[in-house]
């Protein structure tokens, strides 16, 4: 029998350390330096891109002395309350079994063996932190660069707040996860912890005061406005929440890193393939955001045989199609955990802001808009991404797949247009303008068939098929091509959006709003009709 | 519990359930040193659940499992308890012969453990020792985790569903593998579908609904009825 033998941590250390300088090394040999550094350049470009729109689509105009009051006294709260948020979603994660997923491999060799489980899971998290913090440092930065044009004041001075924000933000909401997955908290706990924490700060900014605890984080985002030892304690804090995230590592279930490292895995494939719905589905499971067993309300029942009996004796006949499609679809959100929902009335509600933000002049909320509303169609158009997913059987349907398609578009179409109610409220009551509420209402229906046909459209895309180097004809633009191809989903919620640009750019000439907003309706309608007869030319799934 | 029982592997109690379903209900039994036990059942059974829990993949809901009087997951148990997953997971960016080493590393051993060279030998991987495994096909990688599985010490083998995606030489081999841990004194339980194999057997396990329906002597005709 053999003798236990508990493997030292040096010799650990070493271990690992050896193994990710082999791992490294073939990945070097195995990469091509070509791909590289045109990777390198196609990163470069872009982000040159980005910063450019973002400096001409923010940098507009320059505050007033009464805004830069405002946002010392309120932007603190608001941006308190963005951050309660972003830890609510942490310690939801964490709960699921938190940030820390190493390989499938790691799981069977490092951690099932007979070393200190709690140095190798830490030794991970450490690592993990430099990406935690990396991203963050350079979105910070750059937005604190675009600060500086509207508050004025030193750019290097935003930067550097800019930067300390999101890095402190991401080790908070990052912290919280592992605390929460180290101490196996429950996600009642975990959700508890964060409510609190989020009316915490919804109280500061109703109230106009900043004494949460995500608020003094707040602070270290406008140190260039105004100064504040709070701003200290808020960094302390944020912290103090990763060295407690550190020193519990070790406590992590090997079962939900399991599962985590087998879903993320998946997640890198489907990423790999530019497959969105492979990555949406992984997602879900990651998030554990799964169908109920039970549906909340029943649909069709009584009449839900006969309907199916009338689908199957006329499945030829659009009207059998439609009906089936629709019971079908509205049985899926019928099953929707609350989580779901949650997500889509704030996305939805979130739509509503970035609207308001447009009727105050920056047009550039037109983008932010359309993609939160498109992320709610992508949900909302479950019931045709099924068919999508399970590919051989619609083509043993008695129906075309273009009707097939067009029928699964009603339910989400509608579920739509009731979110849309809450973004609508939402844009009200932010813009404060009966002009705004308006236009919303005008661009309500465009928006939410825009939503649906857009999700749709990303649905029946698919995956880029692997011959398409060969398909396009000219290698040199698949990069393009690729780009265009992601992006175009998206693009047709967008459009829905440019009427209201339109009106608040006509309001400002003293022209009518709600009349421009009509006339500007023929730029989301030209694109839906593309869009749709795109949709209807398709032969089969995927095709 | 059977606190002073000299048995390799106890499970005592064990249920684990996700959610409302329940995978294992109460499961308890005994692994004795020198045995070599076939874990049958259906799909769905609970086979899987049960090395998984007893390896500290899983965790149990209710009851537990000790390896060598160590509770199953623990720095002890994990000394003692070699795995073999029905999903064979490998590093694609690290080479057969460089995984064995690393494994050997974390496993106390000083370089490169005699029975690696034989494994490897007889798993007929030697022309592919310096290959990375992200082209292998499952066979290959099967094999791969066997051998991983068997370079360093253990008291307790658990074994899930070894046989799938082996060639003919590859099943005989592993057949050979596993009753020389028999003979060297191990625990081993095999979870299989392969009903051959219960002739090598020295007792046989049925699961059904995470209930143990069986446990004794291998005997198809009784088996046989709690497979369907």
């Amino acid at each position: 029998m053999p003798q236990p033998v508990v493997t030292t941590r040096d010799t650990t250390r070493a271990t690992t350390h050896a193994m990710r300088r082999a791992r490294r090394r073939h990945y070097v040999s195995e990469s091509d330096w070509v791909d590289s550094l045109y990777k390198a350049y196609l990163t470069v470009l872009l982000t040159g891109v980005a910063l450019f729109y973002l400096t001409v689509a923010f940098d507009g105009t320059k505050a007033t002395p009464s805004t830069v009051t405002d946002v010392t006294h309120q932007g603190i709260g608001i941006l308190g309350l963005a951050v309660a948020l972003l830890v609510l979603l942490g310690l939801r994660s964490g709960s699921r079994g938190g940030p820390l997923a190493p390989d499938a491999a790691d799981i069977t060799y490092l951690l099932l063996a007979p070393i200190p489980r709690a140095e190798v899971l830490r030794a991970s998290a450490f690592r993990q932190l430099r990406g935690v913090v990396l991203v963050p440092a350079l979105a910070g930065a750059v937005a604190g660069s675009v600060a500086s044009g509207t508050f004025g004041g030193e750019r290097v001075e935003w930067m550097a707040a800019g930067a300390a924000f999101a890095v402190l933000t991401a080790l908070a909401v990052w912290g919280a996860a592992l605390v929460v997955s180290g101490t196996r908290t429950g996600a009642r706990p975990a959700n508890a912890i964060g409510a609190v924490l989020v009316a915490w700060a919804a109280l500061d900014v109703a109230l106009g005061t900043a004494t949460s605890p995500t608020a003094q984080l707040g602070r270290v985002a406008v140190l260039p406005l105004t100064t504040s030892l709070l701003a200290g304690v808020g960094a302390l804090g944020a912290l103090g929440v990763v060295a407690v995230a550190l020193a519990v590592a070790g406590g992590v279930s090997l079962e939900a890193l399991r599962r985590r490292a087998h879903l993320l895995g998946e997640l890198r494939f489907a990423a790999t393939l530019q497959d969105m719905r492979s990555v949406i589905v992984v997602q879900r499971e990651l998030a554990q955001d799964l169908p109920r067993s039970r549906p909340w309300w029943t649909v069709g029942s009584g009449r839900a045989g006969r309907a199916g009996r009338a689908g199957r004796a006329e499945s030829g006949r659009r009207g059998g199609t439609n009906r089936a499609c629709w019971q079908r679809d509205w049985r899926g959100i019928a099953r929707w955990p609350v989580s779901r929902f949650v997500r889509v009335v704030v996305l939805a509600a979130a739509a509503g802001v970035a609207t308001a933000g447009v009727w105050h002049g920056t047009y550039a909320f037109v983008v932010l808009a359309g993609v939160l509303v498109y992320l709610v169609g992508i949900d909302a158009a479950e019931g045709l991404a099924q068919e999508s997913d399970h590919a051989v059987r619609p083509q043993q349907y008695p129906v075309r797949w273009p009707d097939l398609v067009q029928s699964h578009l009603f339910a989400p179409a509608t579920l739509l247009v009731v979110l849309g109610v809450f973004g609508l409220v939402a844009c009200w009551l932010v813009s404060g303008s009966t002009d705004a509420l308006a236009v919303g209402a005008i661009i309500l229906v465009p928006v939410a068939i825009a939503g649906t046909v857009g999700a749709a459209l990303s649905v029946v895309l698919g995956a880029p098929p692997p011959t398409l180097f060969l398909d396009i004809g000219f290698p040199e633009f698949t990069t393009l091509f690729l780009i265009i191809r992601q992006t175009i989903a998206p693009l047709v919620v967008i459009a829905a959006f440019v009427p209201a640009a339109f009106a608040y750019h006509a309001a400002t000439q003293g022209k009518p709003a709600a009349g421009s907003a009509f006339v500007a309706l023929l730029v989301p309608l030209v694109v839906l009709a593309a869009a749709h007869s795109y949709l209807r030319s398709r032969k089969a799934v995927h095709s | 519990m059977t606190e002073h029982s000299d048995a390799a592997l106890v499970v005592d109690g064990l249920t684990k359930s996700y959610g409302d379903r329940v995978a294992l209900d109460h499961v308890s039994l005994e692994i004795h040193r020198g045995e070599l036990v076939a874990l049958v059942g259906p799909n769905g059974a609970g086979k899987s659940t049960l090395l998984q829990l007893a390896v500290g993949l899983l965790e149990p809901t209710e009851g537990e499992v000790r390896i060598e009087g160590a509770p199953a997951g623990d720095l002890d148990a994990r000394v003692m308890c070699a795995y073999i997953s029905d999903q064979p997971s490998l590093y694609d960016d690290l080479s057969v012969n460089e995984h064995i080493e690393y494994v050997a590393r974390l496993h106390g051993l000083p370089g490169r453990p005699e029975t690696a060279d034989a494994l490897v030998e007889l798993l007929n991987l030697e022309g592919r020792a310096h290959d990375l495994p992200a082209r292998f096909s499952r066979g290959l990688r099967q094999k791969t985790s066997i051998v991983l599985a068997l370079i360093r010490p253990f008291s307790v083998l658990l074994v899930d569903e070894p046989f799938v995606g082996l060639d003919p030489a590859g099943q005989q081999s592993l057949t050979e593998l596993l009753t020389a841990a028999r003979e060297a004194g191990a625990a081993v339980v095999v979870a299989t579908h392969q009903l051959g194999f219960l002739e090598l057997a020295d007792r046989c396990i049925a699961l059904r609904d995470g209930n143990v329906v069986y446990d004794g002597v291998v005997n198809r005709a009784v088996i046989d009825p709690f497979l369907e």
